[in-house]
């Protein structure tokens, strides 16, 4: 399990992250979202023992990260802009992370060879960045680490190579109980395949859950009222947003689906359709909430 | 496999090693250039000295090995310590399972290597081609490659230090040259800064802190000597081969430092100039004093005239508030990485302004007392006094051998400090006054240069070097310094110690340098040469009387008259040149019984003094004509310009 507790960072007066907390349970492919500047990349590093915290504990199967090889070892990562030596090889590279990491996999290297199909003795500088990405996965996933921790993973690869990244990271997650911590924009791809989410805001942490309790959590309503009449919705409803075409009025509600309609039902609509929100929608609408939304500007 | 230890990385020092390898392997090509060239020279000599390889060593450890160090330590620093100046570089070694501690202990490692390696291989080459001739000389080998070896730890170790204090890879190098040299450049800042406000203070680099600047101080104080025990039996030793052992510890110190340094040092510093928080204030104050010392000197120089009476304090303050501010506003931008720190920098340019004009007020009126220190007697150990009159040299006193000249000395200074607005300004204005062909005080004015230098009780030295403007009106007065200086520089004890006498020497030789054609010898046959010889030459005793007789010229004033006004002859002044026409002496004096210590070690051994005979110097005359020199060759003539003695080594 990966575990942040109470963690602040501070960089030249500015707080990139206020006391964040966040649970990552093992086994679970957890999915890191918020928008840009909320501190994911820095969470990210001081998960991977880059940063020390200023206050607060990053923990990996009960462990402190930082300046603690034991942990290390067991956490692999590719951060966005991956580092390999300027001249070295992909099997200079191999070399390097085997000396690392105790637990180097090299024949599942070679296996690898046949996934990726990656000029082994280029020069990784000369290679594309979705290239690069995928020497950064090939390499990363030969660790055979216990936690896999991501930045912006698949940025670069193209539809087939996402696929197969993805598809891979499952079957270790699957098979070895690898837990997982990406943090992407790519909310319909990580929709698809995170059982976690957690948002980070101005560097806090938003809100925490299963994807399949979120979705529960928070539903999109489609009615339509007696013509000429618009009644008051109750009271209790915590209605995010609201809008208006025609007679057909949408709401986004935080509620289970249920109870919501059970509620609206109060109100004689002529019609009622209760929707799930898909994960982007979840962030726009909770982040609405505290005052990030799209902005309604004329020029 | 993954190393078992926790504090050596095998993997990352073996990619160091093989990442870097071009630099490493290229040094250690340029280095057994060494071997190379010694194998050619000892090729084509045909009498090899069994001392020769050990010279070689030795050589190659006091001359060449500091500069290579310093300039090869900062390349192996940038290359093991570069992925600190990358957050991408820094990111990945920072994730890998390795502690800081290991980071850094692998990284010296083959930092190390770097540094030594070409010093193994060139060296074991060396030691080759001397065992290949016979000549190995292991000793000097062994002696001269531990040297090396400090040398790498004192290098490596401060190029390492400024590694973790800055996080930009073009910083480092820039730290580093700074650092190494900072303490000399300070030296002469300072001496030329106090010698721009202060009268009388010597502008000349003191070497105080000379012990900071490593490589010059290793330069200055660690040589390869050759001892000559026989003729044919020479030992090749190292001077001052301890600093490097002393330079090592400092070395591994300043490891010790950089690691700790390191254990604290934010991953986010990369890219930064000065990685630390606590260190940035420092780093911008500390340039901008540099700024104001070093630019401000030079602003202060292209915008006025060198003045003898001192600086500016408006100027200089001025120009040290410029200067001070664009450096604080430089360091600035440099720390926080944009140019827009103007309100920042506006508070820390006000502080630099403020400490610009009390640094300037403080010197210029001399808030400690160093313009208007003089000694007290009892402090003193020795006093020297120099001054620019023709053939004076050196004059040394002091208080329990010469009290009375300690005493006029201790006036003299008095006085010249009590006077020091008039000198100041007579000096300013005597180029001036020349060129319209005057002189500033209304006559024939010459300025003359004295130095006073005392030796203190407490080790410290004291020394003061004034430009003192000498005129007939000033000689005249009994209360001016002009005065007072004639007397001392005049006085009885002064002449004798032109000479030596009364300071343990004895004559041991001499000859008498009479004018051929005055002799009154027509053919110049066999025997007229041997007299002449013999009226020339003179041993040790016929020396000693000549030499007693000089003293007693010199003691009644008969002989060592100096003319402050730059040698214009006085009446009985008693000196003359030596030309064509004049006898002229030379006596070598070596020392009878102990020298004082207040001589200098030169002379201790030997001195050789020339003396031109004048008709008033009486007793030596009498010498003379007693040792043989015919009458006729002494006869009287005018005093000429200048001469005197004159003391070589």
């Amino acid at each position: 399990m990966i575990e942040v507790r109470e963690l602040t960072k501070t960089f030249d007066g500015f707080k990139a992250l206020d006391s964040a907390s966040i649970t990552v349970p093992d086994g679970a492919i957890y999915g890191l979202v918020g928008p840009n500047g909320a501190g994911k990349s820095t969470l990210i590093r001081h998960l991977t023992g880059i940063y020390r915290p200023d206050s607060g504990v990053c923990l990996a199967g009960g462990e402190p990260i930082y300046e603690n090889p034991a942990a290390k070892a067991r956490i692999a990562a590719i951060p966005d802009d991956w580092y390999y030596f300027p001249s070295a090889t992909i099997r200079d590279m191999m070399r390097f992370y085997r000396g690392m990491y105790p637990t180097f996999d090299e024949k599942r290297y070679e296996k690898f060879k046949d996934v990726f199909q990656l000029p082994e003795k280029a020069v990784i500088r000369r290679m594309s960045k979705g290239m690069q990405k995928q020497a950064a996965f090939w390499l990363a996933m030969c660790c055979r680490p216990d936690y896999l921790i991501l930045d912006e993973p698949v940025d670069g690869l193209d539809p087939v190579m996402r696929r197969q990244v993805w598809s891979l990271m499952m079957g270790d997650v699957s098979e070895h109980g690898t837990t997982v911590l990406v943090s992407s924009h790519n909310l319909r791809e990580l929709e698809d395949v995170c059982d976690h989410v957690g948002i980070l805001h101005k560097g806090r942490v938003l809100l925490e859950r299963s994807l399949s309790d979120l979705q529960d959590n928070i539903v999109k309503v489609q009615t339509v009222f007696q013509p000429g009449t618009v009644p008051e919705l109750p009271r209790d409803l915590e209605i995010l947003h609201t809008s208006c075409i025609g007679r057909v009025y949408t709401y986004i509600i935080r509620g289970n689906g249920e109870t919501v309609g059970q509620k609206l039902a109060a109100c004689q609509p002529v019609m009622i359709d209760i929707l799930p929100l898909s994960l982007e929608e979840i962030f726009i609408y909770e982040l609405g909430g505290e005052q990030y939304a799209v902005k309604d500007i004329l020029f | 496999m993954p190393s078992k230890t926790s504090f050596f990385n095998t993997t990352l020092y073996k990619k160091l090693l093989s990442r870097f390898w071009p630099m490493w392997l290229g040094i250690t090509a340029l280095a057994s250039l060494a071997p190379l060239i010694t194998l050619l020279e000892l090729m084509h000599l045909t009498d090899i000295q069994h001392w020769y390889m050990g010279s070689i060593y030795t050589s190659i450890l006091a001359t060449g090995g500091p500069a290579f160090m310093l300039v090869y330590s900062i390349l192996a620093a940038m290359a093991v310590w570069g992925y600190l100046y990358s957050p991408r570089s820094v990111s990945l070694m920072h994730t890998l399972p390795m502690t800081r501690t290991c980071l850094f202990v692998t990284g010296c490692a083959a930092g190390l290597s770097f540094l030594l390696l070409p010093v193994v291989i060139a060296g074991a080459l060396l030691f080759l081609v001397g065992l290949f001739f016979g000549i190995a000389a292991p000793l000097a080998f062994f002696q001269s490659g531990l040297g090396l070896i400090c040398l790498a730890v004192l290098y490596f170790g401060f190029a390492t230090l400024c590694a973790m204090v800055t996080g930009s890879l073009l910083a480092l190098p820039v730290f580093y040259a700074v650092g190494n040299f900072l303490a000399v450049l300070l030296d002469l800042l300072l001496a030329n800064f106090t010698s721009s406000f202060f009268f009388g203070v010597n502008a000349a680099y003191s070497g105080a802190v000379e012990w900071l600047s490593p490589t010059v101080y290793i330069y200055n104080n660690v040589a390869a000597k050759t001892v000559f025990i026989s003729d044919d039996v020479r030992q090749c030793t190292i001077q001052g081969y301890h600093i490097l052992f002393l330079y090592c510890l400092a070395g591994a110190l300043l490891l010790a430092v950089s690691w700790a340094l390191y254990r604290c040092r934010s991953s986010e510093s990369a890219g930064d100039v000065v990685s630390f928080r606590f260190l940035r204030p420092l780093f911008k104050f500390v340039v901008a004093l540099l700024a104001a010392f070093s630019f401000g000197q030079v602003l202060y120089l292209l915008f006025t005239a060198v003045s003898v009476s001192g600086a500016s304090l408006v100027r200089m303050g001025v120009c040290m508030t410029v200067a001070g501010a664009v450096g604080f506003w430089i360091a600035d931008m440099l720390v926080q990485k944009s140019l827009r720190v103007w309100r920042t920098t506006v508070a820390g340019a006000g502080i630099m302004a403020v400490v610009a004009l009390v640094i300037c007020l403080a010197v210029r009126f001399d808030v400690f007392g160093i313009e208007d220190r003089i000694p007290d007697r009892a402090d003193i150990v020795r006093v020297d006094i120099n001054a620019d009159v023709s053939y004076l040299g050196t004059l040394t006193f002091t208080p329990d051998a010469d009290p009375e000249a300690v005493d006029q000395i201790l006036a003299l200074h008095r006085k010249i400090l009590d006077d020091k607005d008039f000198i100041r300004q007579t000096c300013d204005h005597y180029y001036y006054d020349r060129y319209y062909d005057r002189g500033p005080l209304g006559e024939e004015t010459s300025l003359l240069y004295c130095r006073l230098a005392y030796e203190l009780k407490d080790g410290s030295q004291l020394t003061r070097i004034y430009t003192l403007p000498i005129s007939r009106s000033l000689l005249a007065d009994a209360n001016s310094y002009a005065a007072a200086l004639d007397v001392l520089v005049n006085s009885p004890a002064s002449r004798l110690r032109q000479v030596y006498y009364g300071q343990g020497y004895a004559p041991t030789w001499g000859y008498i340098n009479v004018p051929q054609d005055e002799m009154d010898m027509e053919n110049w046959s066999d025997s007229d040469w041997e007299r002449y010889n013999d009226i020339c030459d003179l041993s040790s005793d016929e020396a000693a009387v000549l030499y007693a007789a000089l003293a007693e010229d010199a003691q009644a004033g008969r002989w060592g008259q100096k003319d402050l006004m730059g040698g214009r002859g006085i009446e009985g002044s008693g000196s003359t040149v030596s030309n064509g026409g004049n006898v002229s002496f030379e006596l070598e004096l070596r020392p009878s019984a102990a020298v004082p210590d207040t001589e200098e070690p030169w002379s201790r051994d030997y001195a050789r003094i020339f003396i031109a005979y004048a008709p008033e110097m009486t007793a030596t005359r009498q010498a003379l004509l007693d040792l043989g020199v015919p009458p006729a060759v002494l006869k009287p003539e005018e005093p000429a310009l200048g001469g005197g003695s004159e003391i070589v080594d």
